[in-house]
């Protein structure tokens, strides 16, 4: 093995480190470095040369640092909360006979189309206090003076986060749990071992990689989510770690404090990391050895029906109800008014498709900066995990380290070190896409990062050593083994990350150009005004737009929503 | 009548045609000679955040309806996000807008002049701002431009209008409770300025006891709007565009001017020093003072700053109607802001 490895083709290792080097170097080094600059230099780099001030300006208050403890106790709270509805919900799509798993799958990719932003929204006039629908229904039905639900609370917000989180994780999950092979659990059964027990000591340890890396991929989204902080965090009076950063992106403007503050959550991404990296040492997680690996469905009984009932109820709160809520604004002349004949019009949808110039532009570059990311981060992502699983070169945890980063830093923040690093000479990338795709790479690279690297941990490298005891090379053993395995996880990573880039905000707001307008700025825009009805309807145009690229996307690549195994 | 009907017409298309001759006529021969090097140079790019919405994108077409050949492209964002933006610009020596309108909260013109980052210009249609806004020129750098107002609004639905409150000062009564909703001065200009207002006025104690209410606090003048119209808040304090235009859609509400003084927020427009295009923005600086422009303003309520252009406020009345508030300078907006956003976000966010 190391023989081969070593003298198969030494220099297209080496060509590959340096290439993985430079472009993570370019993608994400650079652009952190010039945080880190900023952060040290004094107000509006006048004078010159470094200080600390910005640190001591960042943590010296009360406030500042409860927000991020606050955010630290969120970050915690949805990411295993995220789990509850998650885990169930790909066990079942992945493992088990479940009725109606595309349906199932279609919605979990409805709930990752709508941006969180969006989701926020629907949630406060589902369930704000005094007006929130559930509340009023409730009233209605049980005659009492106030509904039970409180939006705008700690617990609200873990909420709402979390429910949106459930992409990510349930991607994960069910990757992972797709690989599990029957023979492994039948095993288990053999030895006497219930189908829950099997479960629940065989089945789930072995996607502990996939679970733990969802976990963290959740808590930074958590930690870091500006819309949901703003539209949620703000009326609870919790201060949060985007609020706080957006303060200081306000009046008075502080952007070398906000990047001090922002800097420290490297460390803890680092530190999640070392973690994973311990909890996940010395086992093995092999799930696909290439010998046999026949995988059926565990059959329910009536209990698939409860099981379907379960994802219905997930993603009725993620989906169904909030879409409810937009649709009846976004044919409204005036939403306040209520369902009713005489306040249904399409002028919403007229004005902005056809009226506005500029949504049809946004349209075009939204999905092809969206699709650019997405090929870029997904070939990125691959190419280092499979050097960094397979031990190809040297630091291989470096890499890991550097794929990771860019979550942790809120994309409001990141923003300002990409446009350091590639507006001015030599790049000169102001004002065009390329800027925003090179943005949306590196800020996605962890998600499909973490994805491809929980799917190598899956793959038996004896499949490729037989190739190579077969006399074939590295190139053969990659064309003909491992892409083949890892098709289905490249389709979804894909779309995880063109999904995500498609309804960025954070990072596009301080990027984009006259002529380089995403929807999702857009959206943000009018979240200013005064047009309510219009907000949703360009939110619905968003999501149908999305899901029309995604179906063309699969019909393209020949399979079915998100990741089915054939 | 028919006939003064037809007179007016033709007088009307006289006029047109009269225009469309004197198109490239300036007032003198330095706008002619400004304007022909301005076809030279090319789009020009506008940050701007007073307006919302489709506001830059009218005003970019009557600009290039009324200099023929001439474009301009406006990037909008809040008055905190396009400070940012030119900021993160001016680090990174790339001169990419050249003209900067904004509300200035916070002192943002009087940081730029300070750092010698604005260009002097005089223009020409300054001699004719109404004058009540010629006080706030800092001549030949900084003009205002438009004047929007922040009142209070409530729901016509859950409240009848005898009830509503009428003054800022009623909003402090137990009796609304629970039933405010409010913007955050760190993020919303209008509620910098209506802040900064009642600050000057009673002290920082107003929103001490406002906050006993438990005002619902949320980012945006939209979301304000948003919780009035779900009729999750009753009372909001709002600025009267974005209420005037809900309500006209058919939505359940009204805007009372309180009758201690509504709060005036000025936007300006300044032209940088490294302007890519500087003819074009001298000239897009003079259609932003003109009267032209100042009708397009009016035409979604908001006031005009010349004085032959005159635009409503709700209820059709006239802006000499009401009460006003001293508009603060954003020279004394940079010296009061940073104090009053830190204590309010102590008070309203922990």
């Amino acid at each position: 093995m190391h023989a081969w490895r070593r003298l198969a083709w030494p220099d297209a290792a080496q060509v590959v480190w340096f290439g993985l080097l430079a472009l993570l170097g370019l993608l994400v080094v650079f652009p952190l470095a010039e945080v880190l600059l900023i952060s040290l230099q004094h107000t509006n780099a006048t004078p010159p040369g470094l200080t600390l001030a910005s640190y001591a300006l960042a943590f010296g208050r009360a406030r500042y640092l409860q927000g991020f403890w606050n955010s630290a106790l969120l970050g915690v709270g949805v990411a295993t909360l995220c789990m509850v509805p998650t885990v169930p919900m790909a066990w079942a799509v992945a493992r088990t006979d479940m009725p109606c798993k595309p349906l199932v799958r279609a919605m979990v990719m409805l709930t990752f189309i709508t941006p969180p932003f969006l989701g926020a929204t629907s949630w406060v006039l589902l369930a704000a206090p005094n007006a929130g629908w559930l509340n009023r229904l409730y009233v209605a039905v049980s005659g009492a003076a106030n509904g039970p639900l409180n939006i705008y609370s700690l617990a609200g917000l873990a909420f709402v986060i979390a429910i949106y989180s459930i992409p990510y994780s349930f991607v994960f999950t069910t990757a992972a749990l797709e690989l599990v092979s029957s023979e492994i659990e039948d095993a288990a059964n053999i030895l006497g071992a219930g189908r829950i027990t099997t479960t629940l000591r065989i089945t789930l340890p072995l996607v502990a990689p996939a679970l733990l890396g969802a976990w963290i991929i959740t808590y930074l989204e958590a930690v870091s989510i500006i819309g949901s902080s703003v539209i949620i965090g703000l009326p609870a009076h919790i201060n949060l770690v985007p609020l706080q950063l957006l303060e200081f992106f306000g009046f008075p403007l502080r952007v070398e404090a906000a990047a001090a503050y922002a800097l420290p959550l490297l460390l803890v991404t680092v530190a999640l990391f070392l973690v994973q990296q311990r909890v996940l040492h010395r086992r093995s997680y092999v799930a696909l050895t290439g010998k046999g690996g026949e995988r059926r469905p565990i059959e329910l009984g009536g209990a698939r029906w409860l099981a379907l009932g379960w994802a219905l109820l997930v993603t009725s709160l993620t989906v169904v109800l909030p879409y409810l809520v937009l649709l009846q604004a976004a044919f409204a002349k005036a939403w306040a008014r209520g369902f009713g004949l005489d306040n249904l019009t399409l002028g919403n949808f007229r004005l902005l498709l056809l009226e506005q110039t500029t949504l049809q532009q946004s349209i075009v570059n939204t999905f092809t900066y969206a699709a650019a990311a997405a090929c870029l981060a997904v070939a990125l992502a691959l190419t280092t995990a499979y050097v960094v699983a397979r031990r190809l070169v040297p630091l291989g945890g470096v890499l890991s380290v550097l794929c990771l980063t860019p979550f942790a830093i809120p994309g409001i923040v990141l923003a300002i070190g990409f446009y350091a690093a590639y507006a001015p000479p030599p790049l000169s990338l102001a004002g065009t896409g390329a800027i925003l795709v090179l943005a949306f790479t590196t800020r996605f690279l962890p998600i499909a990062f973490a994805n491809a690297a929980a799917a190598m941990r899956g793959i038996n490298p004896e499949m490729e050593e037989a190739v190579h005891i077969l006399g074939g090379g590295r190139a053969i053993a990659l064309r003909g083994v491992v892409l083949p395995i890892l098709k289905c996880n490249i389709i979804a990573v894909w779309l995880l990350v063109f999904i995500a880039a498609s309804r960025e905000v954070s990072s596009a707001l301080f990027l984009y150009g006259p002529r380089t307008r995403t929807m999702s700025v857009m959206f943000f825009d009018l979240t200013e005004g005064a047009d309510f009805e219009q907000l949703a309807a360009l939110g619905l145009i968003m999501a149908v737009t999305t899901m029309l690229f995604v179906a063309i996307g699969q019909r393209v690549a020949g399979r079915d929503f998100m990741l089915r195994r054939e | 009548m028919i006939l003064i009907r037809a007179r007016r017409a033709v007088l009307r298309l006289a006029a047109l045609g009269l225009c469309l001759l004197l198109q490239t006529n300036f007032a003198s021969a330095d706008m002619q000679a400004i304007y022909d090097a301005a076809r030279k140079e090319g789009p020009m790019t506008w940050y701007i955040s007073f307006y919302s919405q489709d506001l830059p994108a009218k005003a970019a077409a009557g600009f290039a309806k009324a200099y023929p050949g001439l474009t301009v492209t406006p990037v909008r964002l809040t008055s905190g996000g396009i400070f940012q933006r030119l900021n993160q610009d001016l680090r990174n020596h790339l001169a990419t807008a050249s003209v900067f309108t904004t509300t200035g909260i916070g002192g943002q013109y009087e940081m730029l002049l300070r750092a010698g980052e604005l260009m002097q210009y005089m223009p020409e249609a300054a001699d004719k701002l109404s004058p009540g806004v010629k006080p706030m020129i800092t001549p030949g750098y900084v003009y205002p431009m438009g004047i929007g107002l922040m009142a209070l609004a409530y729901n016509t639905a859950k409240l009848k209008a005898a009830d509503a409150p009428t003054s800022w000062d009623a909003l402090l009564d137990p009796k609304w409770h629970g039933k405010i909703a409010i913007g955050d001065p760190s993020f919303s200009g209008f509620d910098a300025a209506w802040d900064m207002t009642m600050v000057k006025r009673e002290g920082f104690a107003y929103y001490e006891k406002l906050a006993k209410n438990d005002p619902l606090v949320q980012r945006s003048t939209l979301d304000s709007l948003t919780a009035l119209n779900a009729g999750e808040r009753i009372v909001a304090a709002l600025p009267d565009t974005i209420a005037i235009e809900s309500a006209a859609k058919g939505n359940p509400i009204a805007v009372v001017y309180p009758t201690d003084g509504t709060v005036v927020l000025l936007g300006y427009t300044a032209i940088l020093k490294t302007a890519p295009q500087p003819n074009t923005a001298r000239l897009f600086t003079e259609f932003l003072l003109s009267a032209e422009h100042s009708q397009i303003m009016a035409d979604s309520h908001l006031q005009s700053v010349r004085p032959e252009v005159t635009s409503t406020i709700a209820g059709g009345r006239k802006l000499g109607d009401i009460k006003l508030a001293a508009p603060i300078s954003t020279a004394d907006s940079e010296k009061v802001l940073p104090d009053l956003v830190e204590r309010w976000r102590d008070l309203f966010s922990h």
